[in-house]
């Protein structure tokens, strides 16, 4: 019978039930403990219809980008929203959004172009349709919202509001790390 | 191939031929190691735009990480949850961390303040509304991080005559 080994030497423990002990950390955590999970949020700003709210560019030249969270407060009473991905270049306008490194001890610079009320755009595929009330709104993607290099995902209401703002967090990761 | 553990424990295989393992999560083996705080206040009167509540890492060599935060406020509010980065001098009500674990005597290494009017906000992290007389969650899963004297903080827009504010995190 052999010890399983692990990389820098060190044995996997088992317990008496046979239970191999492991360190369970997501993806999101991962990501954040090398610096590389973002905020973006969009101050309170009136909305017009037909705009996209926020719209997350990945400007990385290899890592994608995956959205891991997004919430949104809006003061219209119901308001078509869509999930949509831009996969045509285009030139950003509108409000910049600076990035916030989720973790304070990393140094690391979002590489990605945040827009709030991005102009610039021209709708690309849908992802997810869904209603908006006065409410809050908190849209859980699981990182599996995924912008490839150039890509950029971002949000059109269809009626617009005196009020409206929102927060995105995601994070970087290299494709081939699976 | 058998394989074992260090305590020379064989490793299980089921039927399905999959492996059994024991996962625990970041924030539970915290928790046993004696690393994870909560730090809430006592329901409390704030002004507008007052910092509710901030924890700034004390430790000279652990990361904080932020679990969670929860917030209810008697009154409807928009919410700016940060990071600061510039040191700066807490002022306000103290708040204890608790451990959770109740079979250790650690100490948080941190410095939380209720009403805290010393801090600046930083970068913001969360822009949310919170309904009136109703809980909000906000879970970071641990990847909201903190380094040597830097610090959460949570600053609620509107007054309100009730509030409590709870933070979660661990040390690692």
């Amino acid at each position: 019978m052999s010890n399983l080994i692990g990389k820098s030497g060190n044995p996997m423990e088992v317990t008496k039930a046979g239970r191999g002990l492991v360190d369970a950390k997501s993806e999101f955590l991962q990501a954040s403990m090398r610096g590389d999970a973002f905020s973006w949020c969009g101050e309170t700003k009136a909305a017009t219809a037909a705009d996209t709210v926020w719209m997350i560019r990945n400007d990385h030249p290899t890592k994608n980008l995956h959205f891991y969270e997004m919430t949104i407060k809006q003061d219209s009473s119901t308001v078509e929203a869509e999930l949509h991905r831009v996969t045509a270049a285009y030139t950003s306008a509108g409000t910049a959004v600076v990035g916030v490194n989720l973790n304070g001890a990393s140094g690391k610079v979002a590489q990605a172009s945040a827009i709030s009320d991005e102009t610039g755009n021209t709708q690309g595929t849908v992802v997810r349709r869904f209603f908006l009330s006065t409410s809050e709104y908190t849209l859980d993607m699981e990182s599996a919202v995924i912008a490839a290099p150039g890509q950029a995902i971002g949000l059109d209401l269809t009626v617009g509001g005196s009020q409206c703002y929102w927060s995105v967090i995601g994070y970087f990761k290299n494709p081939d790390e699976l | 191939m058998n394989f074992k553990g260090k305590s020379g424990n064989p490793v299980e295989v089921d039927s399905d031929c999959r492996i059994l393992v024991d996962a625990k999560s970041e924030w539970l083996l915290a928790s046993l190691k004696g690393d994870a705080y909560i730090w809430t206040n006592e329901t409390a009167a704030l002004a507008g735009d007052d910092t509710a509540m901030s924890v700034r890492n004390d430790h000279s060599s652990k990361n904080l990480h932020i679990w969670k935060v929860k917030l209810h406020g008697i009154a409807e509010s928009q919410v700016e949850i940060y990071a600061t980065t510039a040191v700066y001098t807490p002022t306000g009500t103290a708040v204890v961390g608790v451990n959770l674990n109740r079979t250790t005597n650690k100490v948080a290494e941190a410095t939380a303040i209720y009403d805290d009017t010393a801090v600046a906000q930083g970068g913001i992290v969360e822009r949310i509304r919170i309904k009136a007389d109703t809980d909000y969650e906000v879970d970071f899963g641990g990847a909201f991080i903190l380094g040597h004297d830097q610090a959460i903080g949570i600053d609620l827009e509107t007054a309100n005559s009730e509030c409590h504010v709870s933070v979660w995190g661990y040390f690692k």
